[in-house]
């Protein structure tokens, strides 16, 4: 029986990652696969190159390098560039909510009544952000890393996460890279350099939002 | 510590002493702050083109906030 499941997965896997039976597949599926499965499998191992994560994401004669390629502010709409059906999926996975980080001080500093810039704040689904929290292990050089936040900046702060349970009340949508939040890092298809998946939500009233103290180690 | 301006989720411009600081908010998902203070070629930028200056500034920031890193102050 032990070796029967054996074989199985030693063929599922030959199935899977073998560049030959690839090509003779739509890439999405493998795309896909890749994306919600060796997530699922591993929890917390993300491909580092984003292009892997945006495999049939662009409409034809778009692509990743074209849009960095335009200066902030002239961006277009991701609409424009891509799939429809790419974008439906990628909101569907903030269903289950949205999160971000966010030192206490710069809460205190401007109050809590209502967060983020105008222009929208960028969100990370609820599931990465559990994952993310949990694998490190309360070591904040960690979620720094992995975040793009450069090394020691959070040392000493009290860090808070917040959640919006409901992000699609806040009119979610995926980032145009337009945003005062977009920085040199930000590719479209909202995915981060690692493969996180992030959205843009309007500023978020109390109520909307609930704050948790990240533990340090 | 004499504010100058202060724009709510995206920065503040303050005196201090007779020198100048700006803390400007960058991040996505991750929010942090980079404060630093003005050096000699930011100043005479800051008095020869004002306030526009300062937006441009901490527009850059905002863009290429490793750049700046290594100038925050705490």
């Amino acid at each position: 029986m032990k070796i029967s499941v054996k074989c199985h997965l030693l063929i599922l896997f030959c199935f899977y990652f073998n560049p030959f039976i690839q090509s003779a597949y739509p890439k999405s599926a493998f795309g896909d696969f890749k994306t919600k499965h060796l997530y699922s499998f591993k929890s917390f191992s993300f491909q580092k190159d984003s292009s892997d994560f945006l495999l049939n994401a662009f409409k034809k004669g778009h692509s990743k390098d074209k849009i960095i390629s335009i200066p902030k502010g002239h961006r277009p709409l991701p609409s424009n560039y891509l799939k429809r059906k790419y974008i439906r999926r990628h909101l569907r996975i903030f269903k289950s909510g949205a999160s971000f980080l966010i030192p206490e001080d710069i809460l205190g500093k401007f109050g809590r009544t209502i967060l983020g810039r105008n222009d929208g704040q960028f969100v990370m689904c609820k599931k990465e952000m559990d994952d993310l929290i949990s694998n490190s292990n309360g070591e904040i050089t960690f979620i720094e890393i992995e975040l793009g936040i450069p090394s020691g900046l959070w040392n000493n702060i009290e860090l808070i996460r917040i959640d919006i349970p409901k992000p699609k009340r806040l009119h979610i949508r995926m980032p145009s890279g337009n945003e005062i939040g977009a920085n040199e890092l930000w590719i479209p298809g909202g995915k981060l350099p690692n493969g996180f998946s992030e959205s843009v939500i309007d500023p978020i009233p109390q109520g909307q939002y609930s704050e948790t103290k990240i533990k340090k180690k | 510590m004499k504010e100058i301006v202060n724009k709510p989720w995206d920065y503040i411009f303050y005196e201090k002493e007779g020198n100048y600081f700006l803390k400007i908010i960058v991040g996505s998902v991750a929010i942090f702050e980079v404060n630093i203070k003005l050096n000699a070629s930011e100043l005479s930028l800051f008095k020869k083109n004002g306030l526009d200056y300062i937006e441009n500034l901490a527009k850059n920031i905002q863009n290429s906030p490793s750049k700046y890193a290594n100038r925050t102050i705490k």
